[in-house]
């Protein structure tokens, strides 16, 4: 990311304002310092000089990095870039959230974001390597339950990071590092399954055999009889798996299995234009200031508005979004159609 | 002590003082990074203001409106930021007055055909709102997902639908504003007719926020039709384009929409949309709707009959929802699209909108053409051909000062044509600044009659002095660009 791209993606930007009412920050806050055609604008402002760098990141730094915005854009800026470009100047000069500084501390001395220790099973003989991310196991315990039903063998690997948090913040000498150290561990020959789309994203763009947790399910359970699951559920489509991974389709072909299911879209907040719950893959709450959960709010209404159960495939999403409202994970359905 | 004793800086300094009694800290902006994001809009220009305020109530705007006068500093009222000749930019600072959070519908009364909104409401949010009632405010502007209703009304603002059902001011009921010296009035009446003296809504309507700010405005609002059929013609001529467009809009059945698209355009929206449009000298898509299948599809034949006598190479329509608002989305995205267009080069918010005589459509797209070619830029032109209204994008070396010297040369013979040819400066964007040095291009009366009602009503000239050439024409455009070039 060269200052000569930033120009370039600021001279590309009509300033037309189409990624404005699409950006949950810019929803909460409703405030035009906090849209993304802001963001291109004050980066421009630090190429210039007429701004430094804490003024010029503020609002990149309370971007929940839902890439709605960019998919938005008709001009193709890449708004994501220019995030990164500013955080990353503000990582140079110190600037950033004590809770995201810990956690990039702990990755340069090869532990997880929470500190602890990577765990990687070696077993020879499984179908699938499960990859929790930064999630506790405790929170995969429904996967390998529903593993154990579909008579899938597994190996888990836990704690280690797939490095989206360093691409989030543009440090990318890091992040070539990390991956180079961390994801030498994994085991190359084996498919690995994930239930968080951002380690899925990550994983696939290094150059590795992943699946998203839902394209799974969804061919296993091709060979399955299911029961139905009378619900009616509304779907929270996480960011990570729709504008990064490109699979919004991997799960609704997974919902659209299970049988009985009732399935609502919180129009017009859904598909391309999912709106973010706040979470940012998990990352964005180490965020100071109380955006995130403003963001969650607006969120939790639009749902509620459409029913009153959430399903969602993505266990940041579902822990930070069951603080407010109950939400089913897919497992969680795949388990009812199975029982 | 008298007012003028005061500095700038003073006054200043009492009114973001007396703000801060008023509002809270997070609704009065005046650290940099905001000064320098309300800098921006959809034009080509740059210019901060000294503070931002973000108003919620109609009281708020009046007492925002009180103090700016009673300091004397420049208030500009401001919606989206949409706008695309820098008319939400403080062009000689002061307060930007952010009406974005006045987003409330007050009330939808659909046996009374009309909605009663907040200035801020977005007009796309508005027709959701409707749209369970089987209702819209129809002009859909293609910002029409951004653009907030006061800036509609202060631009009049309208798109493809205004053919057939009117540009905002043909909706505009009644309008509550607060005028500069602080008073509220309320103007026109919540009424589908009426006639009792001057239509003042109409005066405000397009005012582009330099007679007061509207704080409610209520609208007409209109059945959405169910059934609609739409054409795309390819023509290998823009002429044949043009002849086309001129017959069509004389059929017995008016269509809803007829909108064309250059070349560069058509390029630029296939590369951006992967639409598969043709790749034709120019393509007009015409649209009919109604209440039912035949109402809709039946005029095509003779559109296609007309089509085919204008030499079209190729006729094709749909009635699919999905098919249609694909194509709606590429026609929307013309504008934007044409920012990726040219390698190295970038475009600009110039000439973005003429208005000239239904029959002379084809003549102004083709001098528009040679015009790019004299002075070495690219003009992409599209529009809403079906009542003469064209848009360009012009792209070019925004780094170079010699290529926007060319720029202003060819948006000015631009205007010229358009003038020549019996049109006008703008169909539907307003003024602003940027168009503002070609008013000298027009007769002088009626910006004498503007400026007139101007001093009446603002006195203190601060209600977004520097737009709409209120006080002086400008020489050029090229003044405060937000572009890395040194003039
Ligand atoms: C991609 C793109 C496509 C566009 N397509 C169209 C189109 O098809 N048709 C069209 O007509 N325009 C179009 N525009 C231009 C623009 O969107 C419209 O002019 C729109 O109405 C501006 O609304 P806004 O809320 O963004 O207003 P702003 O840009 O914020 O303000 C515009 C003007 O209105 C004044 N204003 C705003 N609110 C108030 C208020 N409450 N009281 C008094 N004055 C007020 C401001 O002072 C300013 O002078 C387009 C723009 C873009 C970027
Ligand atoms: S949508 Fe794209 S071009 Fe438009 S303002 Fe946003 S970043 Fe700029
Ligand atoms: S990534 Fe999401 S939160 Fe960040 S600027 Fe874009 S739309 Fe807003």
């Amino acid at each position: 990311m060269s200052d000569d791209e930033i120009l370039h993606q600021y001279l590309t930007c009509t300033m037309c304002g189409f990624c404005r009412p699409v950006c949950p920050v810019y929803r909460v806050f409703e405030n035009e310092t906090c849209t993304p055609r802001a963001i291109v604008g004050l980066a421009y402002g630090l190429l210039r000089g007429e701004l430094d760098v804490a003024q010029a990141s503020a609002t990149a730094r309370l971007s929940v990095s839902c890439r709605a915005c960019e998919v938005k854009c008709p001009s193709g800026v890449e708004i994501l870039k220019v995030i990164r470009w500013l955080r990353r100047s503000a990582w140079r000069q110190g600037i950033g959230p004590e809770k995201k500084r810990s956690a990039v501390e702990y990755l340069k001395k090869g532990l997880s974001i929470n500190g602890k220790q990577p765990r990687v099973e070696q077993q020879e003989d499984v179908e699938v390597v499960l990859f929790t991310g930064c999630c506790e196991r405790t929170e995969y315990a429904v996967v390998e339950e529903v593993f154990k039903q579909l008579g899938v063998s597994y190996s888990v690997v836990e704690q280690l990071c797939c490095g989206l948090p360093l691409l989030l913040e543009g440090l990318e000498d890091l992040l070539r590092e990390h991956q180079q150290r961390a994801l030498s561990k994994l085991p190359r020959e084996k498919r690995l399954v994930t239930a968080c789309p951002g380690c899925a994203y990550m994983l696939k763009e290094a150059g590795l055999e992943v699946a998203w947790l839902p394209r799974f399910l969804s061919e296993k359970l091709k060979l399955h009889q299911l029961k139905p699951v009378d619900q009616r559920v509304v779907v929270h489509e996480p960011c990570f798996g729709l504008r990064y991974l490109n699979a919004g389709e991997d799960l609704d072909a997974l919902l659209r299995q299970i049988p009985g299911l009732t399935l609502v879209k919180p129009e017009p907040w859904c598909g391309a234009m999912s709106f973010c719950c706040g979470a940012g893959c998990g990352w964005e709450l180490r965020q100071e200031g109380d955006g995130p959960k403003l963001i969650r709010r607006e969120r939790v209404n639009q749902l509620r508005g459409a029913a009153e159960k959430v399903v969602t495939a993505c266990p940041h999403c579902y822990r930070w979004l069951s603080e407010e409202v109950p939400v089913l994970r897919i497992e969680e359905l795949v388990r009812m159609a199975l029982a | 002590m008298s007012l003028w004793e005061f500095t700038w800086e003073e006054r200043l300094d009492r009114f973001v003082t007396e703000l801060g009694h008023h509002f809270p800290d997070n609704r009065v902006l005046t650290d940099e990074a905001s000064k320098y994001a309300y800098g921006f809009d959809a034009s080509i220009h740059f210019a901060k203001p000294d503070v931002v305020v973000l108003a919620e109530t109609r009281e708020e705007v009046l007492t925002v409106v009180n103090l700016a006068n009673r300091y004397r500093i420049p208030l500009v009222p401001r919606g989206a930021g949409t706008g695309l000749c820098g008319h939400a930019l403080a062009w000689y600072g002061g307060c930007i007055l952010d009406l974005t959070r006045m987003n409330k519908i007050r009330e939808i009364s659909v046996e009374n055909k009309w909605v009663r909104v907040e200035p801020g409401v977005v007009y796309a949010d508005l027709n959701r709102a409707l749209s369970p009632h089987g209702y819209a405010f129809p002009p859909e502007p293609g910002s029409g997902d951004v653009c907030t209703i006061g800036g509609m009304v202060a631009t009049n603002a309208s798109g493809s639908r205004a053919l057939k059902y009117g540009a905002t001011r043909e909706h505009v009921l009644a309008l509550e504003v607060i005028l500069p010296n602080g008073t509220r009035v309320a103007l026109g009446s919540s009424t589908l007719k009426r006639s009792a003296g001057y239509t003042l809504t109409h005066l405000m309507v397009g005012s582009e926020g330099t007679l007061g700010v509207i704080t409610e405005v209520v609208l007409r609002i209109a059945p959405v039709p169910t059934h609609y059929a739409t054409a795309v013609a390819a023509f290998d001529q823009i002429e044949k384009a043009g002849r086309a467009v001129e017959r069509l809009v004389r059929l017995r059945t008016l269509p809803a929409a007829i909108e064309i698209m250059d070349r560069t355009c058509i390029e630029a929206v296939n590369r951006a949309m992967e639409l598969g449009l043709p790749e034709v000298a120019g393509i007009v898509i015409v649209e009919f709707d109604g209440f039912s299948t035949d109402e809709a599809e039946r005029p095509l034949e003779e559109a296609k009959r007309i089509c085919q006598e204008e030499g079209v190479e190729q006729f094709e329509y749909t009635t699919d929802p999905q098919e249609r608002a694909r194509l709606w989305a590429g026609r929307k995205a013309v504008l934007p699209s044409l920012s990726r267009a040219v390698g190295g080069k970038y475009s600009t918010s110039l000439a973005d909108d003429m208005i000239v005589p239904v029959s002379r459509v084809a003549e102004a797209v083709k001098r528009f053409a040679e015009i790019a070619k004299r002075y070495g830029v690219t003009i992409g032109t599209y529009g809403h051909a079906g009542d003469g209204n064209l848009h360009c994008k012009v792209i070019f070396d925004v780094k170079s000062p010699e290529a926007w010297q060319q720029a202003w040369k060819a948006c000015w013979d631009v205007y010229r044509v358009c003038v020549d040819l019996g049109g006008d400066l703008s169909g539907e964007h307003g003024i602003g600044f940027t168009k503002a040095p070609f008013l000298r291009l027009r007769k002088p009366r009626e910006l004498e009659l503007m400026r007139a009602i101007k001093r009446l009503l603002d006195p203190n000239n601060i209600m977004n002095p520097g737009k709409l050439g209120l006080e002086e024409i400008p020489d050029t455009f090229l003044y405060k660009l937000r572009y890395p070039v040194k003039l």
